[in-house]
C-alpha cells in the first residue's frame, strides 16, 4: 500500500491524494508513479533524473569515485624511423580502448562522430587528458632522440635527450596533460632520432596510453 | 639516401642541431601514411628551403 499524490489529467484533472498507513509515498503524474519514497526515506525514481548541467560539485561525489571518460592503451608494430625524421609511431594493437576513441589503422576514420587520423586518439568528450608514451628504439645508439605528442597535427609537447643512447636500444618516455575539445582535436605520438641511419621502434616494448583526467 | 642526407648534401653547413630540439629550425616528418618523408617546418634564419629539384 502507498500514499499517493497524483497530478491527475483525467476528468477535470487536479491534485488527487490517497492515504494509508504504510509510510510509503508515491508521487505521480497522470496517474503514473514518478518517485516512490519508502518509509525509510529511500527515494526510487521511475526514470533517470535530469539535473541541470554542472550541478553536481566534486565534493558531492562519493570517495573513490572515478570518472568514466575515455581511456586507452596501445602498443604494436615497430616503426622504422629514418635519421632525423620525426615519424608517426604506428601503434596498432589495443590493450584497451574504453570508448572506441583510438584509431589503430593507417587511414583516417570517423570514431563517435570525430574524424580520427591514422594512429590517433580522438575523444568525443571534451576535457583534460593525461598521456604517456614510451618508445624503445632498437638497434644502433640513437643520438638526441625526441618524442613528440602532436595535438591536431602540430607538436604540442616534446622531450629530448642530449647525448647518445645505449647501443642495442633504450627506452624514452614523455607524459603530459593536453586539453582536447571532444569534437575535432586528436593526439598522435612521433619519434625522431639521429643515429645516422634508420632505427626501428620495438613493437612490444613501446606503448602509448591516455585517459581523461578532468572534464572541461 | 634519406631526406636528411639529401638536405645535408645541398647545405653541408647544416648540423644536427638544426634538426633537433631544443634549437630546431628544420623539422622533417613522416606521417606513416605511405607518402614518405617531407619537410614539415623550415625556419632556418639564413638558408632557403631547398627545392624539389635540389632534393631529387
Amino acid at each position: 500500500m502507498t500514499t499517493t499524490i497524483n497530478a491527475s489529467n483525467s476528468g477535470g484533472g487536479g491534485l488527487v491524494q490517497t492515504a494509508d498507513a504504510s509510510g510509503v509515498l508515491a508521487l505521480q503524474t497522470a496517474g503514473v508513479t514518478a518517485v516512490t519514497i519508502s518509509a525509510a526515506q529511500v527515494a526510487t525514481f521511475a526514470q533517470a533524473p535530469v539535473l541541470p548541467a554542472a550541478s553536481i560539485p566534486q565534493a558531492a561525489l562519493a570517495a573513490g569515485v572515478a570518472g568514466n571518460g575515455p581511456a586507452f592503451l596501445v602498443s604494436g608494430a615497430g616503426t622504422a624511423c629514418a635519421n632525423g625524421v620525426a615519424t608517426l609511431i604506428t601503434f596498432t594493437s589495443e590493450t584497451f580502448d574504453t570508448n572506441g576513441c583510438y584509431n589503430n589503422t593507417g587511414s583516417t576514420v570517423t570514431l563517435n562522430g570525430v574524424s580520427a587520423p591514422a594512429y590517433s586518439f580522438a575523444p568525443n568528450v571534451a576535457g583534460y587528458y593525461e598521456f604517456t608514451a614510451s618508445i624503445f628504439s632498437d638497434g644502433s645508439a640513437a643520438d638526441r632522440p625526441s618524442i613528440y605528442l602532436y595535438k591536431s597535427g602540430a607538436s604540442y609537447l616534446s622531450v629530448f635527450a642530449v647525448g647518445t643512447g645505449i647501443a642495442g636500444g633504450q627506452s624514452y618516455q614523455i607524459s603530459g596533460l593536453i586539453y582536447l575539445n571532444g569534437s575535432s582535436d586528436y593526439v598522435q605520438c612521433y619519434y625522431v632520432q639521429s643515429s645516422g641511419g634508420t632505427t626501428t621502434t620495438n613493437a612490444s616494448l613501446s606503448y602509448f596510453c591516455g585517459s581523461m583526467a578532468r572534464a572541461s | 639516401m634519406g631526406l636528411f642526407e639529401k638536405i645535408k648534401q645541398v647545405y653541408p653547413s647544416l648540423t644536427m642541431e638544426d634538426f633537433v630540439e631544443p634549437n630546431q629550425t628544420i623539422r622533417l616528418q613522416n606521417d606513416s601514411d605511405g607518402r614518405g618523408d617531407y619537410i614539415a617546418k623550415w625556419e632556418h634564419p639564413t638558408l632557403a628551403r631547398p627545392t624539389e629539384e635540389q632534393l631529387a
